[in-house]
């Protein structure tokens, strides 16, 4: 919602080039050890929540040396101005020992998640938004979206291709791999338009499935269809977790470059319903059907660098952890 | 009084029928809902703003231009999902 109600308002936005801008994941931050989190926490146990809140998530405004200029955690885009220029001003006044980093100062994290991002492999964008009830994609409607990444490994990536390019000709059909259809399904087809939701277990989409059907094959490119079913069910309440669920169609293409051995396009949208809530995304007063829809495309090479927000759950060995 | 009930009835008939409607997928609409699906420039606004993606690099950034931090931290990345 911040990025509508604030981060979108042209005087913030104007504002904002007399700051350097930063976002990050708070969680990590919040609860690490190592000489970024700790450099974070330095700040944010002064902020709007101190060490009474279970979160730290907000707005804040500081010195690189890491002292608190101002914080808080609003939609109201008035406070937000408010809290830049009155922080600017107080930059303004002191000393550059005062408000720079020490020389010996060390804010290095020990690990990021984004140190696994596969550049060898695939790297896709999926954008979720609820969809009008009607059903109809003519009507407007200014609905909540989201968006996160999936990610591949090259021989993972491979796996959405038949298994022998040489026997392959237009027409061959076949599914796709559990594992991969397991991680789309699990991780990325879910209810998170309107907020964080969690992944599904991997007995909870066992329903589904995606299949492709090559178009076309030569020596310079395969193309091949997808289309699919996907349904994942949580159907009992487990901690703070209420009974939720979502189920779509669908339907998309994928040409592949044998000599780069890359992707050149891959999309597919997903359609259908979803049901019920998580902890926290956004649809305790939306517990009945409604309908959602997702796009799944490459993600463009010069976009910011973001883990997928569930790569600590793959089950891959090529991920990095701490 | 009766012109004004069957025009409020009129409208009332296609609201209950189209949310009754199921959703198909299909060759014919996949772009349309591709289309409908994806953020419009209204919804990439914030975007104007260039964000670094990490703490530590506007940090180290910040000391370098000698600016101030504005820091926006959510539970799930901000740029990604949140």
């Amino acid at each position: 919602m911040g990025r509508r109600s604030i981060w979108s308002q042209d005087a913030i936005i104007e504002l904002s080039q007399q700051f350097v801008a930063a976002t990050d994941e708070v969680w990590r931050l919040q609860n690490g050890t190592d000489p970024e989190c700790k450099h974070f926490q330095k700040i944010a146990d002064v902020g709007h929540y101190r060490a009474h809140e279970s979160t730290r998530q907000g707005i804040y405004i500081c010195t690189p040396s890491g002292i608190l200029l101002g914080s808080m955690n609003t939609h109201n885009a008035n406070a937000v101005r408010n809290m830049m220029s009155e922080a600017l001003r107080k930059y303004a006044v002191m000393d550059q020992d005062e408000r720079r980093l020490p020389k010996d100062a060390d804010i290095k994290p020990d690990h990021r998640w984004e140190e696994s991002y596969p550049a060898d492999g695939l790297d896709l964008t999926m954008i979720a938004r609820d969809l009008p009830e009607s059903c109809n994609p003519d009507d407007e409607c200014q609905s909540a979206w989201n968006k996160d990444r999936i990610w591949f490994s090259k021989s993972e990536m491979q796996q959405f291709l038949p298994e022998d390019l040489s026997q392959v000709e237009a027409g061959t059909r076949y599914d796709l791999p559990e594992g991969i259809v397991n991680r789309i399904v699990r991780f990325s087809v879910i209810d998170t338009a309107k907020g964080q939701t969690s992944y599904y277990a991997r007995k909870e989409v066992a329903e589904s499935r995606i299949s492709a059907t090559v178009e076309s094959v030569d020596a310079v490119q395969v193309r091949i269809r997808l289309d699919g079913k996907t349904r994942a069910t949580s159907p009992t309440s487990r901690g703070r977790e209420f009974p939720h669920g979502i189920e779509t169609e669908l339907l998309g293409h994928a040409v592949f470059d044998r000599k780069q051995q890359q992707f050149s396009e891959l999309e597919f949208v997903a359609l259908g319903k979803r049901w019920g809530r998580t902890v926290f995304n956004g649809r305790h007063r939306q517990l009945e059907e409604s309908p959602i829809g997702f796009v799944f495309r490459l993600t463009p090479k010069d976009a910011p660098l973001i883990a997928p927000s569930f790569l600590f759950a793959y089950r891959a060995n090529w991920i990095k952890r701490p | 009084m009766l012109i004004r009930l069957t025009f409020f009835l009129l409208l009332l008939v296609p609201a209950v029928s189209s949310a009754q409607t199921t959703i198909k997928l299909d060759d014919r609409n996949l772009q349309q809902w591709r289309d409908h699906i994806l953020p419009a420039a209204d919804d990439l606004t914030w975007q104007k703003i260039p964000w670094l993606t990490t703490f530590a690099d506007g940090i180290l950034s910040a000391d370098q231009l000698d600016k101030p931090l504005l820091l926006w931290v959510m539970n799930g990345h901000p740029l990604g999902c949140t």
